[in-house]
């Protein structure tokens, strides 16, 4: 969202361009204290947003194209059996943060508070470093770490991936497709693959789909390759 | 009565649903939807006879195109799109979609007509439906996504594939289109001395 000017026509008329979404309440943050501020001094916003308020009233209130007949499903199931569907994968739903999430929490100032966490944190690193340690034993040499001296031969923004042994071939492949990616080695006899994405995914966009991979059902393992990892040293991107 | 998240969750299963062909969910998608969807394109086109075969394209698309929807939008905002792209072309079929004019406000009033002469007798809603008739379709759309639908004005640009400012826009014309209307109203009904 733009930030409203602070010159006070631009403001009289950022806010009057945007007096519709404050009648229907979808206004957030910035937008919605500029408005609420704007409208407390400017009698001519007032006076339209009064308008704007009962052309919502009669646009909810008007009765015309409103369904008088049920729906009738029939005509449209005709249609459907002319063409037979093949099943298809959903694509994956984005990861939503909760948006308490976005807020830093507060806590305590206590001595006992930070120590508390403190130790919460180091329990926390400790067990995904741990998970990290087993998860690469698991799937056995083939997984490179940033210790690792072998030379690189991948795409840099290769992604490690195993998916669930029921996993169709054309499922692997939708989920890929949905994502720009592409199959760069594999499977493995750990059921490894490496993958790829186009050019026009970058390093951020590659950090992404791997939650997005990670959310997926048919994803058991999923982390980033080598040349990903290296890319994240450099640019400082956070996995 | 549904909260928006389980509303959501039981969205989010019709769509895996008919991913995997499920008819039985795209019947229960489509019963949602009818009322809504019977309503904007009614309101947009102006169109009784067009409603039903629009609707019936929309949900049908839904079906084919169900593992598309990426969750980025609410899944009414990625529905209305889709009906809004079939207004288009039902429209541009009939001759009544001008794109020239999509993003001014020429208005094709030889199509749209005005009724003044019996504005008088009309209540207010139905003063709205009358003048409503003058907007073009995009003013409509986005007249009734926002004040019936509810949308914040980045959900209607997203569902019409334009800038927001465009959106902005077309709301400005149109308000300024009705209010020459209203005072039009008044005066002929004499609310206005």
């Amino acid at each position: 969202m733009k930030p409203i000017d602070d010159n006070p026509a631009a403001t009289h008329d950022a806010v009057f361009m945007l007096l519709p979404w404050y009648v229907n309440k979808t206004l957030q943050s910035t937008e919605l204290t500029t408005v609420e501020r704007h409208l407390n001094a400017c009698p001519d916003c007032k006076r339209e947003f009064v308008n704007l308020q009962q052309l919502s009233v009669a646009v909810n209130q008007s009765s015309a194209f409103t369904a008088s007949s049920p729906a009738s499903f029939s005509r449209l199931k005709e249609r459907l059996q002319t063409t037979a569907k093949q099943p298809q994968t959903p694509s994956v739903a984005p990861i939503i943060r909760p948006a308490k999430w976005r807020n830093p929490v507060k806590f305590g100032h206590s001595s006992l508070a930070r120590s508390t966490l403190a130790l919460a944190a180091a329990g926390m690193l400790l067990a995904v470093v741990l998970s990290r340690v087993a998860d690469v034993n698991q799937i056995g040499n083939d997984y490179q770490t940033l210790s690792d001296t072998k030379t690189v031969t991948n795409s840099s923004n290769d992604i490690r991936i195993i998916f669930k042994e029921n996993t169709s071939q054309h499922a692997i492949e939708q989920i890929l497709n949905s994502m720009q990616g592409y199959i760069i080695n594999g499977p493995n006899e750990q059921s490894l693959y490496t993958i790829g994405f186009k050019k026009s995914i970058d390093t951020q966009h590659a950090f992404d789909n791997l939650s997005l991979l990670r959310s997926n059902p048919q994803v058991v393992f999923a982390e980033p390759g080598h040349g990903l990892l290296e890319k994240t040293q450099l640019k400082g991107v956070t996995p | 009565m549904n909260t928006p998240n389980s509303q959501h969750d039981q969205e989010a299963a019709l769509i895996r649903r008919i991913c995997h062909a499920d008819e039985n969910a795209l019947e229960q998608l489509y019963h949602d939807y009818y009322p809504r969807l019977f309503r904007f394109i009614g309101r947009t086109t102006w169109r009784e006879d067009l409603i039903e075969e629009v609707i019936n394209d929309v949900m049908y698309t839904v079906w084919e195109k169900a593992a598309t929807y990426n969750h980025q939008c609410k899944l009414s905002t990625w529905i209305f799109g889709i009906a809004y792209n079939k207004v288009r072309q039902a429209l541009r079929n009939d001759g009544h979609f001008n794109e020239d004019s999509l993003d001014d406000m020429e208005v094709d009033n030889a199509w749209f007509g005005t009724e003044d002469a019996g504005l008088m007798q009309l209540e207010t809603h139905e003063w709205l439906d009358s003048i409503l008739k003058v907007l073009s379709p995009d003013q409509r759309i986005v007249i009734e996504l926002t004040y019936f639908e509810g949308l914040h004005y980045n959900e209607i640009a997203l569902l019409m594939d334009c800038p927001e400012n465009t959106v902005k826009t077309r709301m400005h014309h149109a308000r300024k289109i009705l209010a020459v209307h209203l005072t039009d109203y008044k005066n002929a009904s004499g609310l206005i001395n």
